[in-house]
């Protein structure tokens, strides 16, 4: 029997020679897979000891060019997808279809929609969130039942009204069977505090148990039928009446519940800690500073206990702000990665109508309008595609992930820009070192690439010069034609 | 007459080698001391450019021997024009692997 550590390193082995087959074309695929998997078994035939296991990571590195190579090859054999691909239609449609597959994404997940949407998720007026100081920004439950009774039952002067919850795994029971739910367990009060709208039904504060679904247990178990509005369920130890509909979208608060059972104060079980939400009182308004007050309270010993209540204000900000903070963060960042000056036009007999000249600047709009839908959307994917309700880390997840790609698709967008020939937009390719950087002072050097329809050669310097510093464009006249005869 | 291909060094070796009777690749870069990422893809461009064909073993002889089956590559017509242009360009070629020392497959 192999040790764990080489039977890892054998996958790693595979994953690499998997990887790098994506970049052979698809017809010639297995093929290529096949022969490396047998040299790859011959290989290790002969290895013996991790030193030859590392030389056999090696072997397999290999196919990487070997896999490039094959596609360059495949690729000459049919110059017209070359040619294709060169293409700006091409660079259009890909960057569309990026764009289409995140939205689709997008439409399949509530919790994007949700986010997406967050001008649907009203808050009330001085609604905070209470937790003990130092758990603050990461959704942990903090606080007692019984602390929380406590201060209930106290005269408040900071608070107008409070309220408690907490997340449990609860059995609904239908009679047939038994289903686990995810149940937010409330305090009678709860939804009053946060003054959320239901679909269908209400949730007032009542002397029996209640239970508000959410839209989406209410459409697979209930096939959306409002006729079980007032109707007992079964669900944990006790008969509850189904009182509300919750739409899907409004629930911003930590813990994903699939139902919220609110039972009366009294009712109510003590046990494991939750969370309080609180409307602020005068008081409170006045001690609040960036959208979070200090809360002086003491347990039931007459401790002090620093306790935090952070405003509800910035769970409705919704996607807009990240990604606006990110994409002007790049816009001042890309002239420090990559040259964003024009390049020049060499003096040249051809001249180009207006229309022509335009065509260059509405492609790279239409490029950076699908970019920019593209770093829109590929971030909120990432990050709430399998959110399990509101993450207070969500937006700094957004905007980081939005720098970085925005940083990479603006630096891809610029260069792709500088490397397409102005008459025809396919990139230039045919790259020629000319020169020799030991005369860079004085004689041309750097690289020069050929437009494959034959209308200009671009000339970059390996180094700027004070003659020659920005990429040249040199427009290819009729006497250049014989050379581009297909 | 047709212009014979100018093959590199490198190029000229692995065709050598294969001429030698080294007809899959592992055994070149065993041979040869080279890495994988110079012999295989070089033997691509070689087959690209008809100096040498490939073709799978049968699997019945892989499965007598228990591995997989291997990729045979073989020189063409065209590539022992190309070997020959190449021992006259590099004179030391022919010593580096016999052609007759290692017929094995």
């Amino acid at each position: 029997m192999k040790p764990a550590g080489i039977l890892l390193v054998h996958a790693v082995q595979r994953c690499m020679l998997d990887a790098f087959s994506v970049l052979v074309p698809a017809p010639g695929r297995c093929d290529w897979c096949a022969e490396w998997r047998a040299e790859l078994w011959q290989v290790r035939r002969c290895a013996v000891g991790w030193k030859a296991e590392i030389e056999t990571v090696r072997f397999c590195a290999g196919a990487l060019p070997d896999a490039i190579e094959v596609r360059r090859i495949a690729r000459a054999a049919h110059p017209g997808s070359a040619l294709i691909h060169r293409s700006a239609v091409f660079c259009l449609l890909i960057l569309a279809l990026i764009l289409a597959a995140g939205w689709a994404i997008a439409l399949r997940s509530p919790a994007v929609i949700a986010e997406l949407h967050p001008a649907r998720y009203t808050i009330r007026e001085g609604l905070v969130w209470i937790s003990v100081a130092q758990t603050t920004g990461n959704n942990e439950v903090s606080i007692s039942f019984e602390e929380y009774r406590r201060w209930a039952g106290a005269q408040q002067k900071f608070f107008n009204d409070i309220s408690f919850y907490r997340m449990e795994r609860l059995f609904w029971d239908d009679g047939r069977q038994k289903t686990a739910l995810t149940v937010g367990r409330g305090s009678a009060n709860l939804f009053t505090v946060l003054g959320l709208p239901m679909e269908i039904g209400s949730a007032r504060p009542s002397a029996d148990p209640q239970l508000v679904l959410s839209d989406a247990l209410w459409r697979r178990h209930f096939a959306a039928d409002s006729r079980i509005l007032g109707h007992k369920i079964k669900v944990g130890s006790s008969l509850v009446r189904v009182a509300a509909v919750l739409p899907d979208d409004c629930w911003r608060l930590p813990g994903a519940a699939e139902a919220w059972l609110i039972e009366p104060g009294n009712r109510m079980e003590a046990g494991a800690p939750g969370h309080v939400v609180a409307l602020l009182a005068p008081p409170g308004w006045q001690m609040m500073g960036h959208n979070r007050v200090d809360i002086p309270a003491f347990d039931a010993k007459s401790n002090n206990r620093n306790m935090l209540a952070v405003s509800f204000v910035d769970r409705t900000i919704g996607p807009w702000g990240p990604f606006c903070i990110s994409i002007l963060s790049v816009l001042l960042i890309l002239p420090a990665i990559t040259s964003v000056t024009r390049s020049d036009k060499a003096s040249s007999t051809v001249k180009l109508s207006c229309a022509q000249l335009a065509v260059p600047g509405f492609f790279f709009a239409a490029k950076i309008a699908l970019l920019l839908g593209i770093l829109f959307i590929l971030p909120i994917d990432l990050v709430y595609v399998n959110s399990q309700g509101y993450d207070s880390g969500a937006p700094s997840a957004q905007l980081l992930f939005t720098l970085i790609f925005g940083l990479l698709g603006f630096w891809w967008a610029v260069d792709d820009q500088r490397k397409r020939c102005p008459v025809c937009l396919r990139r230039v390719t045919h790259p020629a070192r000319v020169g020799i950087a030991s005369r860079t002072f004085l004689a041309w050097n750097g690289t020069e690439l050929m437009c494959e329809g034959g209308h200009t050669l671009l000339y970059i310097p390996a180094a700027p010069t004070s003659w020659f510093d920005a990429p040249r464009w040199v427009y290819l006249d009729s006497s250049w034609k014989f050379l581009f005869a297909a | 007459m047709a212009q014979e291909p100018q093959l590199s060094h490198t190029a000229a070796m692995i065709l050598q080698a294969i001429d030698a009777g080294f007809v899959y690749g592992f055994s070149v870069m065993e041979n040869l001391g080279l890495p994988s990422g110079t012999v295989y893809p070089a033997m691509r461009r070689l087959e690209r450019d008809a100096l040498i064909r490939s073709q799978w073993e049968k699997q019945s002889i892989a499965d007598a021997e228990l591995r997989p089956p291997r990729k045979y590559y073989r020189i063409t017509a065209a590539g022992v024009g190309a070997l020959a242009a190449a021992r006259r360009r590099y004179p030391l070629l022919e010593r580096l692997l016999p052609a007759e020392e290692a017929k094995r497959v």
